[in-house]
């Protein structure tokens, strides 16, 4: 499993276009792939969108990105490349 | 993970139910209370600080203020300030008392909230209490989503793409209710699980192909419950994976959640089957295991083929 702390760095947070562009990039690996905010322990499920707009996560919110699976490598990256990626005025 | 909740939640929730006022010690309000019972000092006052829990609400009733009181103001200074130097959490004047100078002294002395309330002690502690234990309690997120099925509450899991929702959508067409999707916050309260929808998502749902839906716009009021207890776990699995396929009968598997023994069933998913209705019939199930009914026709048939209806040898 790998594990990794990301900090949201965009003006307006997880909202429903970045949600949906994590659940479109998760959903090309097999691996589990979770979110997981630090301060309320909300956990959720990057193929799916609720989960994600659940966490209500905002500028500055610490969240560990998980994920476990046979191609948790290559998931991995992706994921944090776009975690990290996001345009800060997206 | 242990839970902690501030001083200055507590007081801000509560101050419509109890009428909450902010007598001194507002630097404290940024202290924790980590633990849901509350604590009346009664004998602490009396200089018997051995058992006093300075994590807990501290109550100040009808008995501490008039024993204050009673051993004068000299002694009851000292007494109070002894108290207040052990680091409480908070401390709650109930009955709208009349609060001492010194009390309110000591509550700034030692950066610790001092509150009163207008309602009496019995009223007090069971609302702070209520409050404390529904915040304070152990919960954890899964992922599935929670339905009223025949007032038994379901959890629906499986991989992404299973088609929990489908099936949920399905349900709740057929008039059972929806309580969360998705993602599922589930609490043990003194033993018992109950599950809520994260607020930012309650009532909504995400089908695949159609996007976000709102429940309780699309199916009415009656569709949607705000909590359920967590009854039963069904999981819904591809039938290449599921080696081990219930063929006898319900039986008594159980998955753990917090602590707590949850029936579990597995549900293999193929093009064809009805898994809505499978869900209901599980539910029934469940009901009447709950209620003691056994099922003596199936379970004459585990017990072995009688010889002409002479039993078995």
């Amino acid at each position: 499993m790998k594990r990794k702390k990301i900090v949201v760095e965009n003006k307006y947070g997880i909202h429903a276009r970045v949600a949906a562009a994590i659940v479109k990039e998760a959903s090309k690996f097999s691996s589990k792939i979770y979110l997981e905010r630090e301060d309320n322990n909300l956990r959720a499920n990057c193929k799916s969108i609720l989960g994600l707009l659940a966490l209500g996560a905002s500028k500055g919110t610490v969240l560990n990105l998980e994920v476990e699976g046979e191609d948790e490598e290559r998931a991995f990256n992706a994921m944090r490349e776009l975690l990290e990626g996001l345009s800060k005025d997206a | 993970m242990r839970k902690r909740l501030l001083v200055k939640e507590l007081y801000e929730e509560l101050k419509p139910t109890l009428s909450f006022e902010l007598l001194a010690g507002s630097a404290g309000l940024l202290k924790s209370v980590d633990n849901s019972r509350i604590q009346k000092p009664g004998l602490a006052l009396a200089g018997f600080l051995k058992h006093l829990h300075t994590e807990r609400v501290q109550i100040f009733g009808e008995t501490e203020i008039s024993y204050l009181n009673y051993i004068g103001k000299k002694e009851g200074k000292r007494r109070v300030r002894d108290l207040f130097s052990l680091g409480l959490s908070c401390v709650v004047v109930t009955k709208g008392l009349e609060v001492l100078d010194y009390l309110i002294e000591a509550a700034e002395d030692f950066t610790t909230p001092l509150i009163r309330s207008p309602k009496v002690s019995s009223y007090c502690i069971e609302v702070i209490s209520d409050f404390l234990e529904d915040r304070l309690s152990p919960e954890i997120s899964l992922h599935g989503v929670l339905l009223d099925v025949f007032g038994v509450g379901v959890l629906i899991t499986g991989d992404s793409g299973i088609g929990k929702s489908e099936c949920a959508l399905d349900l709740i067409s057929r008039g059972h209710r929806l309580v969360a999707d998705d993602i599922v916050i589930v609490k043990n309260k003194r033993g018992v699980l109950w599950g809520t929808a994260p607020v930012r998502v309650q009532h909504l749902m995400e089908v695949r192909g159609l996007g976000i839906v709102d429940i309780k716009d699309l199916f009415g009021v009656s569709s949607i419950r705000e909590r359920k207890r967590l009854d039963m776990i069904v999981r819904l699995l591809k039938w290449s994976e599921s080696p081990s396929i219930e063929r006898l009968s319900f039986t008594s598997r159980t998955k753990e959640v917090l602590g707590v023994k949850v029936p579990y069933v597995e549900i293999p998913v193929s093009p064809g089957r009805n898994i809505a209705l499978l869900v209901e019939v599980a539910s029934k199930l469940f009901l009447l295991h709950k209620n003691g009914i056994t099922f003596n026709n199936i379970e004459k048939l585990l017990l072995g083929v009688e010889v002409d209806g002479k039993g078995v040898e």
